[in-house]
């Protein structure tokens, strides 16, 4: 062969290896995952314990059952469980009948319950449109009203469009710009966070880092701009707007550490462990609780009121990587190539455990005896290279070898 | 030159019609795209429609997504189906000029013409949605578009690959490795999210461009 085609069989035995890097170990997980039984964790607002659930299913025998207790081991029926969670199966207590009249000398009435607030916080960056419609803050009305333009933060400051005509309107980014400007802001933005939505109750304008890094805030009152410099002495990097309340933000720094601004624009970091970066949280007006899921357990924060550590359990996590399947795995891939949510990044991750390594020898000789069988010259550089390869990657590399024959 | 001239007026028949229809196909679905776009903007109200859009990031041009994959085969098969019946490329590889020259004047030849079915449509494209949309959403929209568009040019080398690979078991297993490649450039991201891809995708097409040599060279030499 000449050397050119030579050189490029050996990327094309590279690019297979990175395709079956991402659909062998897909495929092997497919077809052998065994899903385990799923565990929900919560606090209690009632008891002030953590009420477990676990899923015991069979598929051969066809069982399913769920299990319930706390964390000191003592079990409780479905009901006596849905009772000591008021805020979760508000719905379901109201059904039967079995909704508590009062919570920790408060009543437990509609205004309470409004004060539940659900969802997810991941510090995965993904893309946003840097174009936002500014809502007026301070309508008086039931929800704020779409604006009738948009605005974007260039280098050449803020700047405001008419969506109907695709034109900038000078006047109102000449007055934000000033407004801008005396606050400290340097264009262009780098990220402008909020909810550009009008499903809230009040709108609390936008967080916007600066071109050196620095956070503002953004609002437009009765028409008027106005912008208000956060000090702060944390690395932005991803943050979360919450809808009217106590907060105004999540924030994520580069360490995936969490902290949250308040409306008095001071910036807390809360006492939970970074871990993966990803978090349930459930808030109601007496506990904000967070739950981290990763690979060896399940942890829940529970926090008071003013975001101070009132209480934290964790729970071991029955899942895959604990599983015989993924002990086999271990010995059978040196690594997988996954695809990040959010923007996407093909990531390589390499195996920790070596087990891998005698499966990548024995290969190595298989592909060694197939050459010589062929009369190949081992020592020649080329076949040196297929067996390195292999070496390293294993049956990624031996089946991609096999693909894109070497021929005399 | 006279040579080259009768290569690529050979190309040329083999292709003008397939071309053709790979031009209307183009230039219909994206002219389609845009007035539907129009007509959802007007009815709507520019900021009602950018708003939703920007929200939902609905990608109001997905009906485009597996165009240059349809332009590349259309191109590639009508180029190379008839070179590997009965293996007649022998014939075009008889001419005194060196083998892989050849190879590589059909394959820039099929490079050319799906770029100027492809392109010229896209920069109509992004001139008349242009006109309703700012940058701030048109130059995400092409980032989106991209990497099918080098999926086209992407699918066409690996069509090429595969055509002057001489075995058919090993043809087989490149339709396998290319199915999976080019999952990679036709996945479902959402709007802006495919930029961080750009790079490796440009580095697996120009791999794709450069492959045919290995094939070809095998090809040459008879080897199975």
């Amino acid at each position: 062969m000449t050397l050119a085609a030579k050189i490029i069989r050996l990327f094309l035995v590279l690019l297979g290896v990175m395709v079956l890097a991402m659909t062998l170990p897909e495929l092997y997980r497919k077809n052998f995952e065994k899903r385990p039984g799923k565990k929900l964790i919560y606090y209690s607002e009632i008891s002030k314990n953590f009420m477990i659930s676990e899923d015991f299913s069979d598929t051969l025998t066809n069982e399913n059952h769920i299990i319930y207790y706390d964390q000191t081991g003592k079990r409780y029926t479905e009901r006596e469980y849905n009772r000591q969670l008021p805020f979760l199966y508000t719905r379901k207590l109201a059904l039967l009948g079995e909704l508590p009249d009062t919570i920790n000398g408060n009543k437990f009435d509609q205004q309470l319950i409004k004060t539940t607030k659900r969802g997810m916080l991941m510090p995965v960056s993904s893309f946003t449109f840097q174009l936002n419609p500014l809502f007026e803050s301070e309508s008086g009305k039931v929800r704020p009203e779409l604006p009738d333009d948009l605005f974007r933060i260039n280098h050449r400051g803020i700047e405001f469009l008419d969506p109907e005509t695709n034109k900038i309107l000078p006047e109102k980014s000449r007055s934000f710009n000033k407004t801008l400007k005396a606050a400290g802001f340097q264009s262009p933005a780098r990220n402008i966070y909020g909810i550009p939505s009008t499903l809230k109750s009040r709108d609390d304008g936008y967080f916007i880092i600066d071109q050196r890094g620095e956070l503002f805030h953004l609002k437009m009152i009765k028409g008027r701009p106005y912008c208000h410099h956060i000090p702060k002495n944390i690395s932005v990097s991803s943050m979360k707007c919450m809808v009217p309340g106590d907060l105004y933000a999540y924030i994520y720094d580069q360490q995936q550490q969490l902290y949250v601004l308040r409306t008095d624009y001071s910036i807390k970091k809360l006492p939970i462990r970074p871990g993966n970066g990803r978090f349930m949280y459930s808030s109601n007006c007496f506990y904000k609780s967070y739950k981290n899921t990763d690979n060896d357990s399940i942890r829940l924060y529970v926090l008071d009121a003013d975001y101070n550590l009132a209480d934290y359990h964790a729970i071991e996590a029955d899942n895959y990587s604990k599983s015989p399947v993924a002990q086999t795995e271990q010995y059978l891939f040196p690594l997988k190539i996954i695809l990040t949510p959010g923007y996407a990044h093909m990531i390589p991750l390499f195996n920790p455990f070596c087990r891998f390594i005698w499966l990548n020898m024995l290969l190595l000789i298989i592909l060694a005896a197939i050459k010589l069988q062929n009369h190949r010259k081992l020592y020649n550089p080329f076949n040196l290279l297929d067996l390195g390869i292999t070496g390293i990657f294993g049956i990624f590399a031996f089946i991609a070898v096999l693909i894109f024959p070497n021929r005399k | 030159m006279k040579t080259l001239k009768h290569l690529i007026y050979k190309e040329w028949l083999k292709t003008r019609w397939f071309a053709s229809i790979a031009l209307l196909l183009n230039l219909g679905v994206l002219i389609y795209i845009f007035i539907a776009l129009r007509s959802n903007f007007l009815s709507a109200g520019g900021t009602i429609y950018l708003s939703t859009l920007m929200t939902y990031k609905t990608q109001f041009f997905s009906l485009y997504r597996y165009i240059p994959l349809g332009i590349a085969l259309l191109i590639g098969l009508s180029q190379f189906v008839p070179e590997i019946t009965d293996k007649r490329i022998k014939l075009a590889l008889h001419l005194p000029i060196h083998n892989l020259q050849i190879i590589y004047i059909m394959v820039v030849y099929g490079f050319v013409l799906l770029f100027l079915t492809m392109i010229p449509g896209i920069l109509i494209f992004t001139g008349l949605i242009s006109v309703y949309l700012p940058a701030e959403i048109t130059i995400p929209v092409l980032q989106t578009m991209s990497p099918w568009l080098l999926g086209g040019f992407c699918a066409y080398f690996l069509i090429a690959t595969i055509a002057l690979e001489p075995a058919w078991k090993f043809r087989f297993l490149y339709i396998l490795i290319s199915y999976k490649v080019l999952t990679l450039f036709f996945m479902y991201l959402s709007i802006g999210n495919a930029v961080s891809l750009l790079p490796v995708l440009c580095l697996i097409t120009g791999l794709s461009g450069i492959a045919p040599v290995y094939t070809s060279y095998r090809f040459n030499k008879g080897q199975l």
